[in-house]
Formats: C-alpha cells, structure tokens, sequence
C-alpha cells in the first residue's frame, strides 16, 4: 500500500501545551514545520486536565516545601538556586499576559491565598514570606484572620491567616493550546489532527515516522508527547527514562461568588489541596494524590469525589454539593530520569525529547524558545520571518460585549443574537466561526466558545451544535466526534437500524 | 437598546408560560410579552411524541405535539405576543429583564409582574457522581430524546439506562421500537424513579429488563462507551462488590432526575426552597418578590404536564389580579410547615384567605394513608414519593392556624 508522504524540516510529536507552543514558536522562523497529534484537537490530554495554573511568585517555595526533608536549614533550602522548570516558568508566566493580547485568550490574575490552620502553619508561612523577600518578590503579603475575611468572607472562620501571593493566575489551558496551534497554522504551520506516531525509523540525515495518518518525513523531530513522551523516544531507542506520576481527581463546582481567588493549604507533604476560580465562573477543587496505573486511566472513583467535597467543605463551609458540574481526573507528571525538573535533552542528533515534569502549563512559551535554541545549535536555520503574523482572530463572546456592541453585531449578523448555549450564553454564530477557524470536534467547539461547558453539560445544546457544525462542514451529522476518531456521537439515522434476532435478556 | 414597558413578562413558553399568558389575557390583561429561548413554544411537548397527555385537563389522550398545539393555536388566535429564539440574561429585583434574540439585538422589558416558567433541566452524570472514563456516548434522556424525535438519530445501538425517571423509561421503549437492543433500565431505588404506568406500559409491555436496587459503579471506553459496571446495592444504598457484572453496551442514558432552572430566580434575589429546588411562594404562586409569580417545573418537578398548565393557569390568573390590585394580603401570614413523612409541599405560606391547593410528595411510600393539613385529614389507599398529590383547603378550614402562624401537614398510617 503506497502511503502519503510529507516532507517537512521539522516535525513536533505531540499537541499539547508544549508541542503548541512549540508549533507556534516555529511558525516566527522561514521554517518548515509541522506538529502531529493524535486526538481530534490540541491540548486534549494531559493539558484538558490540568489545573490552569501558571504558578505566581511563591508556587514553587510552597511546592518546595513539600519535599522539604530536614537535611538543611529550611530557608537555605528554600533559597537554592531554581531548576530549569523554575526558572522556564518564571519567564513563561509572564510571558502568557503579553500573548493574551496577541493571541486573544483569556487570562486573569486571581492571586493565591495560603490559608494557615494554627500557629504551626503561621510560622511556615511567615518562613516563605521570609525567603520571597530575599528573592526580590512583590506582590506577597501576611494576612491575619480580618485581613482574609475581608478578602474572601465566606472561606472558614477556622483559618487564623494566610499568604497571599498577588502573582497568581489562571488560564482554561486547552483553550491556549489551540490559540497557539490555529495562531500557527495562521502562519504557515501544519496541525495534523487523529495523526497517532506508530514509529519512527532513524535514517542517515533523517526520521521517518508512520502514523494512522501517514507517513512524515522530517529532518528534525522534537518529541513533546507528554504523558506518552517515553514511548515515543523508545522509537529512537533513546528512552533511558519512564514518564509516570500521579493521577489527580478533581472536581468543577459552580462558583456562586464563593471565592474569587485560589486557595489552598499551607503546604505539607503529598497534599495538593486547592480551589481555582476558572477564567469562566467554576471552581476547580484539586486533587486527589493515586498512583497513576497505566496511561488512559482518566476514571474519577466515588471515594476521590468524596474526599474532594470534604476537602472543599473544610475551605469554603457554605458551599452546596448541588453545584458539582462535572469530575475528571488529571495527572501531575514527572519523567524518572529527573524527576523534579523537566528532561530537555537531545539523545540523538535531530531528535529532541522536552520531558515535561508539572507542572508544564507555566514553562511551555519559555520552554518552546529553549528548545528553538536547540535545534538552531543543531543546524537548523532560524531566519525570521517578516510577515509572522502574532494576532490571532477569534470571534468576541458576545455576551462579554457592551450592549452598543452586541447591538451592532447582531445587525449585521442576526445568528450573533441566537443563543445557543444558554448555560454560557454562546451563540449560533460563534459556533459556526469556530468551525469556521478549525474546529473540528464537539470538544474543540466546547474550549472555543464554552458552549456545554456550563451547569448542564450540554444537555440543552449538543444536539443544536452537531446541527450547526453538519451545516458548517456540510457532512452528516454522523460524522461530527466528540474528539476525533472512535468517539462518534450518532450511529445512524433512525427508522434504519438492521433487524436483529431474539434480543437478550440475560444479565 | 429596546425597551419593552409592558403589563406581564413570562419568562419561558413551555406549557406553564402558554398557560400564563392565555389565563391572564382572560383576565383582562392586555400588554403581555412571552419570551422563549428556543425556536418554538411549547418546551419540551415538542419531542415527547408519546400520548398520555392532557387526560385530566383535556379528559382526552394526546401527544406532547398536540397537547402544545392546543395552546399555540389559543396564543394565535389570542394575538399574544411571543418572541421566539430570546434568551432571558438577567432578571433584576426590581422586576426589569435584559434579554438577547436576532430581531432585536440586547434589549430590556419593564414589566408590572413577571411569570417565572423556566421549567428544569436533567441532572448530568456529575450531579450525581457516576465515576469512569469521559468517552462518548454519555447522555441524559431527554437529550437522546430529542436526538430520536426531533433530529432523527439515533445516538447508539446497544443501550443501558442509569435511572428510571419518566423521560428514561420512555426512551427505553422508544429506542426498542427503533430497532436499538435495549440491555437493561438500572435503578438504585427499590422502586421506579416515575410513574407506575410508565414502569408498566414502557418497560413490562416491551420485556425490557428492570433491575431495581442496582447501579452503575463504573463507566468503560476510551472514545466512545464500550461498556458499563453494573452492581446491586444493599438496603443502605451500599454497592455489594460480588455482584458487580460488566456489561458491555455503546450508549448509557441518564435518567436520574431533573432540577428546576432558577439560576435567574436567583440572581434577581428570590429565595429557594432547598429541598425542591424551586421559588418559595404563597398559594396565589408569588415569590418573595412581589408581583415575580412561579408557575410548572421551575417551582417544583410535576409527573403530569397537567399540573404544570394548571399551575401556569393561577400564575396568569394572579399575575392579572396583582396588576388590577386584587391580591389581598391577610395580616397574618401562616407558615406551612412539613411535618412527618412529607418530603416536599408547596405552597410554603398563606396570606390570603381564599381556597388553597397544596402540592406534595411524601417521603416514603404508604398503604391506607391518612392525610393531616392543620385539623383536616384527608384518606387515601396508597401514597408514593414518585407521584405528586394536590389537596385543597378552605379558608374555614385553617381558621385555628391563623392564631398560631403555622399550618403543619404530615402523612400517617390509618389505624382502624
């Protein structure tokens, strides 16, 4: 069987935060380049189920605080020199609020309170307070019991202060992922999408890589595929490393003005305890720590939903189980090789492995230029191009807009004022934009524009959006998935089912 | 921006709206707007294509299309104004609306009083915790019900159904009639979640299997369903570990109940009942905010669609006797309060003095029941938590409360 083969300078394993990242990167450069990913959309896998944090000033004096083990001074510790990861997401944050503007994303800055239980968790918190200031930190500050009730008057009266940490925020990651994939393409970059990597055969001055959607041919490969990054530089046989970690459940909760900022625990061991206002109205609860079984693994048991709602109860007392939207479980990653850092190595020429260990959401813009950089010392020619073009189109929400705005864009375009999702308030129009800039898949319409990501799941909706997408793509609405191949929605047209034979009743 | 000054808003144009609109024009009220967010009135009649409706209102049998087109032709011929495919963003204390449709871009309606008639929505498999995999192939029963009736697709083949709501045994029935291979309708009560008659002329009539006092524990595939854990449960709703069974099957239905939509009720300020989910409202239907009236699903889950129209009946009718100043208030108001073995009842006071009708559902089943609201007792053969029952009370007949303040119902076994 003769397959398609595409040849190109280089070609990104992976399309999540990093692989997007990356792509985009790239497409600034007179570079070929393309990024292969095997779901239906970008920044569907570990990505979806990340937390959304890109990690303020103290993230990673509390994160080191959990690993703290008493074989020197606690502040000596606190103040070593930072890890690549560290150091990649002190750039890279940063970096996400100039690209908010460029890209046309959401972001907000929550801030993050670390609330403290007793005198014990003062101290510590007091100790990082410490260490931030010998860091030249801002923006962080102690709080007493008034000062949180001020802050956020319906967290526990049981908390007698906290930290507060200004720099902290918040992003709907998958949603970024596809901003920096469409923002490429924009650019001249090919996405391939449902493009599984089978294998990848080294040659003299090139990899060949199969996958279920063809054959590529690249001078350079850069594996970012996160969870699966092991697997595929097994391809390469360069996989000295194994990716493993912890799968984390966690839980989406309306938030009826419970907390407008992140909270959590002061930190101690194997406790990831936090609240995350979203960048649209739901608390995220995080997370359960489980060993991660095998890869696919993204159950929620009834124990881990359990644990989380007593979890939450203890933060925010007042808040009512009825607004649980939805469960899901995500994994905090590390590779074995080095387990506290990221794995940027280059085990072969032309073959680069960015081994993520979490968080990877903070690092990945400061990470995509590092790796850059990498090929560019490999031989790569990185001549910039004149007309990269940063500013990605994505329609407006409509109901973010002025009434004068709304008003004037629903004259020219009536389906503007169509709402079709009425938990978000999305209208016909906006769907049929997003499919009009590629997406593809129900889950892609649902990062694009929120529609179904609300209080009902989409019960209202998900029939009018396979409805507006058929029209858009002009297929059946047979043919619309969930998220790309195997995850079909409808099965048939009815009145055309086969007969069958005496059904069975046995169970 | 448009503003709409008008005499009456009805939020929703289900069978509570229709009902609201046509009983308060009857009443003499002229400027009434109904605002619908989907492309039709009606509400969900529309795809429930099966008959059983309107044989207490209508004393006929109809389907859900021809029970709302009933009322679409009165809204017609009535010339009431209905503006379709609008979507009610806010509702304010002050009664004032902003609203989103394609005609009239953003725009503000100024009501005197308001109905609210937003009905509910199904619970998702989150709302009530079902743990597994997020493949495809997950949907609640209305949903799939619209996919079948309305869009005609079908949306798997080989079906199980957590929960034996109304909406999911029927569906179960449908979809064996479209030829889908139906395995099982699993509930974790030890009795059907709606009505007898569904359980009978759905389930029993088609041979599809009911397994009571079971569950799902788990929820199997990558990208779409490939199967489902099925396990009994001990009488503490506990799951039994040994009689857990795979199943395999590439669609899973929800049909585990419905919650009224007051996410607008709530913004404007209206306090809810929190057990029911809906308004707390004295007998003429009003919320705690004066002229804002609650009528059908979204002040509490009815099994009959006849209930819902007589309540969007009273709702109009008051709404029209509140604009004409005809409300009279008591001085005393009487709290009702749920006493043994009544899991919810509406309404929740009383402050005028004319007949009442209370709605109620008890907490656990019960054979020669009697019925006590404040000193009246009313008999009855048997009473189910899945079925709503209606009393009505004279003003003569609580007398006695009007000195306490309170009216407590409760339901008990007759000793005779």
């Amino acid at each position: 069987m003769s397959e398609m083969l595409i040849e190109t300078q280089v070609a990104v394993i992976g399309g999540g935060i990093t692989g997007a990242a990356l792509i985009r990167e790239l497409s600034k450069y007179k570079v070929d380049a393309c990024l292969l990913e095997k779901e239906g959309g970008c920044g569907f896998g570990v990505t979806k189920v990340c937390q959304g944090l890109l990690h303020g000033g103290i993230s990673h004096l509390t994160s080191r605080t959990v690993k703290y083990h008493q074989d020197m001074p606690f502040k000596e510790y606190l103040l070593q020199p930072f890890l690549l990861k560290e150091n990649l997401q002190n750039l890279g944050r940063e970096e996400y609020f100039s690209l908010a503007h460029t890209l046309n994303e959401e972001i907000e800055r929550p801030g993050r309170l670390v609330l403290a239980e007793d005198k014990e968790d003062m101290e510590m918190i007091a100790l990082i307070k410490d260490a931030s200031e010998d860091l030249g930190m801002r923006g962080i500050s102690l709080l007493d019991r008034k000062g949180i009730e001020e802050m956020e008057p319906r967290v526990n009266p049981g908390f007698i202060g906290g930290l507060f940490d200004a720099n902290e925020a918040v992003v709907l990651p998958t949603a970024w992922a596809i901003a920096f994939a469409e923002n490429a393409e924009q650019n001249g970059a090919h996405i391939y999408k449902d493009t599984e990597v089978l294998d990848i055969d080294e040659k003299k001055d090139h990899y060949l890589i199969r996958t279920t959607n063809g054959m590529f041919k690249a001078e350079y490969v850069v594996n970012a595929a996160g969870l699966y990054a092991d697997d595929v530089a097994k391809m390469v046989d360069a996989a000295d490393f194994e990716i493993t970690g912890w799968k984390a459940q966690q839980l989406v909760i309306e938030n009826q003005d419970y907390t407008s900022r992140v909270l959590c625990g002061t930190p101690k061991p194997q406790r990831g305890r936090l609240v995350i206002p979203t960048t649209h109205n739901s608390l995220i609860v995080a997370h359960t720590f489980h060993p991660m079984t095998h890869k696919a693994d993204r159950s929620t048991t009834k124990e881990g939903v359990t644990e989380l709602l007593t979890w939450l109860h203890e933060f925010l007392p007042s808040i009512s189980d009825k607004h649980l939207i939805s469960a899901f479980s995500g994994f905090l990653t590390f590779n074995t090789k080095n387990p506290n850092d990221h794995l940027l190595e280059s085990p072969k020429r032309g073959f680069i492995t960015a081994a993520v260990s979490a968080p990877g959401l903070g690092p990945a813009p400061a990470l995509a230029r590092e790796i850059v950089r990498m090929l560019a010392d490999q031989g790569l020619e990185c001549t910039t191009r004149s007309d990269f073009n940063p500013y990605r189109y994505k329609a407006p929400r409509i109901i973010d807009l002025p009434a004068w705005e709304k008003n004037e864009k629903i004259e020219a375009e009536p389906k503007y004022g169509h709402m079709v999702c009425r938990c978000e308030s999305v209208s016909e129009q906006e769907i049929r934009d997003a499919v009009r800039w590629g997406a593809r898949t129900l889950d892609e319409i649902k990062y694009k524009t929120l529609a179904g990501f609300g209080r009902c799941q989409g019960g209202f909706c998900t029939s009018r959006v396979i409805k507006i997408m058929a029209e858009e793509l002009k297929v059946s609405p047979l043919e619309i998935t969930k998220n790309g191949r195997g995850s079909y929605i409808l099965t048939s047209e009815t009145k055309s089912v086969p007969e069958k034979g005496p059904k069975e009743v046995s169970l | 921006m448009i503003t709409h000054d008008v005499d009456l808003a009805i939020i929703g144009a289900g069978p509570a709206g229709m009902a609201a609109a046509i009983s308060a024009k009857e009443k003499g009220l002229e400027n009434i707007l109904l605002l619908e967010r989907a492309e039709y009135p009606g509400g969900l009649l529309h795809q429930c294509i099966h008959n059983g409706f309107g044989l207490h209102y209508f004393k006929e049998d109809l389907t859900g299309p021809e029970y709302a087109e009933r009322f679409t032709t009165q809204l017609n011929e009535m010339d009431l104004r209905l503006s379709l495919n609008t979507l009610v963003t806010h509702l304010n204390p002050d009664r004032s609306i902003v609203a989103i449709n394609p005609e009239w871009g953003e725009f503000e309606v100024l009501p005197k009083s308001v109905v609210l008639a937003m009905g509910c929505r199904e619970k998702s498999r989150f709302a009530v915790g079902i743990p597994g995999s997020r493949p495809a192939g997950i949907f609640t029963a209305g949903l799939a019900q619209k996919l079948v009736n309305v869009d005609g697709y079908m949306p798997g083949e080989e079906f199980v159904i957590l929960g034996s709501g109304d909406i999911g045994m029927i569906m179960a029935r449908r979809l064996h009639l479209e030829g889908a291979n139906v395995k099982a309708v699993v509930e974790i009560m030890p009795r059907v979640g709606g009505l007898v008659r569904n359980e009978v002329q759905c389930l029993h009539d088609f041979d599809i299997p009911l397994l009571l006092e079971h569950t799902i524990t788990e929820i199997f595939g990558n990208h779409r369903v490939e199967g489902v854990r099925i396990a009994g449960v001990d009488k503490d709703g506990k799951v039994m570990k040994e009689t857990e069974k795979d199943v395999p099957c590439d669609c899973l239905l929800l049909s585990v109940g419905l919650i009224p939509e007051n996410e607008l009720s709530i913004e404007a300020g209206i306090e809810l009942d929190e057990r029911i989910g809906g308004p707390i409202v004295d007998e003429y239907l009003q919320t705690n905010i004066d002229g804002i009236f609650a009528a059908g699903n979204v002040l509490q889950v009815w099994d009959l669609v006849d209930n819902v129209t007589l309540d969007g009946v009273k709702a109009g009718t008051n709404a029209a006797r509140f604009a004409a100043g005809e409300l009279k208030k008591q001085p005393n108001e009487i709290e009702v309060i749920p006493g043994e073995n009544i899991r919810t009842i509406t309404p929740h006071k009383i402050v005028g003095s004319e007949d009442v009708e209370f709605a109620l559902r008890v907490q656990n089943p019960i054979q020669n029941a009697e019925l006590r609201i404040g000193e009246k007792t009313k008999k009855f053969r048997v009473l189910s938590p899945t079925e709503v029952v209606t009393v009505t009370i004279k003003p003569s007949e609580m007398e006695a409360c009007r000195e306490s303040g309170k009216i407590e119902v409760s339901c008990h076994e007759r000793k005779e």
